[in-house]
């Protein structure tokens, strides 16, 4: 139940409020003109401060220059307090703090004495679902911000355009497990359809992202991706091949240069060959030239010595002969010893030419099948790139194929959800029945029978439904008295459970397009129904509305509450005009 | 000797001077005279081929005048008197 609510400005027009049915009237005075609409007296900025006190976030109202340094401060019934009264004070400066007394969040246990306390918003709204609703916070898709936009509908927030939604920006699944919940529905299930539909969702914007040529590399196609898996399989295979055969030639330069070294040996001893083989094939024909017999030639020279030169000559035929023969002798002795030492030459030449060439083949295959060890560091560290490629690769294509599966997870999962729902809302036969004739007894006062008002729980393939149905309900008085007797049923139906509280606040927007008539019999059966749960309906009203229901023999008296609005200049809520 | 048949500069006394010559009157084996005359031969343009057993006859000559001996295989040149 809601008490008062108050504001820390004197010109603030305290509001009081009682058990059973509140009607807060605003009168319209003689002097108003059209621009001083009644709009503009407080009765949805009323409302709105109750949301605001029970943790609705900061709106322009409560921000605006006027009203900033104002603290709101809102008094009702909490059974679980000292003195069962709660007072929570809030202001538009500094929405995140909430003072309250006493401080039910026990921040002081050892206090004796209870007193009052500041706790973050956050934690006075989780406090609220705990006390208003029982809910637990591991009741994941129960909201007490949703609920609470059930129980106090928002004209700024278009609350009463939908009967099923607390605003028109509502997920429609949360609202809709939130509404099970107060109907003693199972809520779990219509949140499941949320999640699947998040799920789904999700799914269609990555497989559009798949066929984007700019997303498509981050989200890619299972078939692509399992080529390209297949690739860097075979590039690490042979990576891997080719590091188990390497091996690392410690003094890789070194040995390189060696080669280098034998290599430049090996040529110039080829250019030394070359001449020696050279003066080896002089040396040779020389050797020929030697054996060629000189001996008659000796004699006849030495017969025309005698001749011509007479006693010049010294020495005997025989000597000459002699010093012949020596000559010849040593000249032949002289080229072989020659020819034999470049013969020994070239052959050593060439043994170690071998000798080099086998050596410097060897290095060279060293060389060939190895490597530096730099060269291994590389190979190593092309593979750890290769293999983390095919990693993310491996991630990507299980993600895409997940995703192409998802489609069809999803389908199974809703129609087993469907199937699910059904069989639940068949088991809660009695819940929907109950539901249905609440309804359907509200709707009935209001409209008598013609109209076959009917409140059902509908299986579907992606949402659990709740149909209200009124004959001709397309205007809007009569889907406007359909909101009226929906939330009657459920605000009823969750107090008697023990799930809901006993308050239930409407704007005088529900009332707009009635017929007079309705109006009545509407203020009536709330009133009756008030009485007779022990609940509060608090609703907002023009006079001259109010006036109509009157004559047609509604006792409005009893049920107005202080104050009474008007459109003069201290005659609002606020005590001021802004 | 220079006859018709045999150029002068092939004559055994021509040839026998210009061993002299090439040696510089320094003892030296055979094989360097051998190779020292070939040397003088052609920087003085004397082309006509000699056989080494030309030389070896040239060297003969120059024997039988008196004028190299064969000492330790090296063939040590000398002055003889009476030859200008």
């Amino acid at each position: 139940m809601l008490r008062e609510l108050k504001a820390s400005d004197s010109r603030f027009r305290a509001v009081s409020f009682r058990p059973g049915l509140n009607l807060l009237v605003a009168d319209r005075t003689t002097a108003s003109t059209d621009d001083q609409s009644r709009n503009a007296v407080g009765k949805t900025s009323m409302v709105e401060l109750l949301q605001f006190l029970l943790g609705a976030d900061k709106t322009p109202l409560v921000t605006r220059r006027e009203n900033r340094e104002r603290a709101f401060e809102l008094v009702l019934d909490w059974p679980s307090a000292p003195g069962g009264l709660l007072s929570v004070r809030r202001s538009g400066k500094d929405p995140a703090k909430v003072q309250i007394d006493p401080d039910i969040l026990g921040h002081d246990p050892g206090a004796l004495i209870p007193r009052g306390g500041t706790v973050r918003a956050k934690e006075w709204k989780s406090a609220l679902e705990g006390e208003l609703f029982g809910i637990r916070e591991a009741d994941e898709g129960l909201s007490g911000r949703t609920l609470l936009g059930f129980y106090l509908r928002r004209t700024e927030k278009n609350g009463f355009a939908d009967a099923l939604r607390p605003n028109t920006q509502a997920n429609r699944h949360q609202a809709t497990a939130n509404l099970c919940y107060l109907l003693g529905m199972d809520w779990s299930l219509a949140q499941r359809y949320g999640k699947l539909s998040e799920r789904e969702q999700t799914r269609k914007k990555l497989g559009q992202a798949a066929k984007d040529p700019l997303w498509k590399d981050i989200v890619g196609r299972s078939g692509d991706l399992r080529g390209q898996l297949t690739v860097a399989e075979r590039r690490i295979a042979d990576l891997r091949r080719q590091i188990t055969a390497f091996q690392v030639v410690p003094e890789y330069e070194e040995i390189r240069r060696e080669a280098e070294r034998l290599d430049t040996r090996i040529r110039a001893l080829r250019e030394d060959d070359v001449v020696d083989q050279r003066n080896l094939t002089d040396t040779e024909r020389s050797m020929a030239e030697a054996r060629e017999p000189g001996h008659d030639y000796l004699e006849q020279a030495y017969a025309e010595m005698g001749v011509l030169l007479g006693d010049q000559v010294r020495a005997r035929f025989g000597q000459v002969e002699e010093f012949h023969r020596a000559v010849v002798h040593n000249r032949r002795q002289y080229l072989e010893e020659e020819a034999a030492r470049l013969r020994e030459k070239l052959a050593g030449s060439e043994r170690e030419r071998k000798e080099l060439g086998d050596r410097q083949a060897e290095l060279l295959r060293t060389l060939k099948e190895g490597g530096a060890l730099d060269t291994l560091t590389v190979m190593q560290s092309a593979l750890a790139k290769e293999e983390a490629h095919r990693e993310l690769l491996q991630h990507r294509f299980e993600a895409a194929r997940t995703l192409e599966r998802s489609r069809v997870e999803i389908d199974e999962d809703k129609a087993a959800l469907e199937r699910e729902v059904r069989d639940d809302i068949d088991t809660r036969q009695e819940q929907a029945r109950q539901a249905n004739l609440r309804f359907n007894e509200y709707a009935r006062y209001l409209y008598g029978d013609a109209r076959e008002p009917l409140l059902t729980f509908n299986a579907r393939r992606s949402h659990l439904e709740i149909e209200l149905k009124l004959e001709a309900d397309d205007s809007t008085g009569i889907s406007n008295m359909k909101m009226f007797c929906f939330d009657l049923t459920w605000a009823v139906t969750a107090h008697r459970a023990g799930r809901g509280p006993d308050f239930l606040v409407h704007d005088s927007k529900i009332y707009d397009g009635v017929d007079e008539r309705q109006v009545a019999r509407a203020l009536e059966l709330a009133a009756r129904v008030m009485e007779d749960e022990g609940m509060q309906y608090i609703v907002t009203m023009n006079s001259d509305d109010l006036a109509k229901a009157q004559r047609l023999g509604f006792d409005a008296d009893q049920y107005v509450i202080t104050p009474r609005l008007d459109d003069s200049e201290t005659g609002g809520l606020f005590g001021f005009r802004f | 000797m220079p006859t018709k048949g045999i150029a002068p500069q092939r004559a055994l006394l021509t040839v026998g001077a210009q061993i002299l010559m090439s040696s510089e009157r320094q003892s030296v084996t055979v094989t360097q005279a051998w190779r020292r005359l070939q040397k003088w031969r052609a920087d003085h343009a004397h082309n006509a081929p000699v056989p080494f057993w030309w030389f070896v006859l040239a060297l003969d000559v120059l024997y039988a005048l008196g004028t190299v001996e064969l000492r330790d295989d090296l063939l040590v040149f000398r002055e003889v008197s009476g030859v200008a």
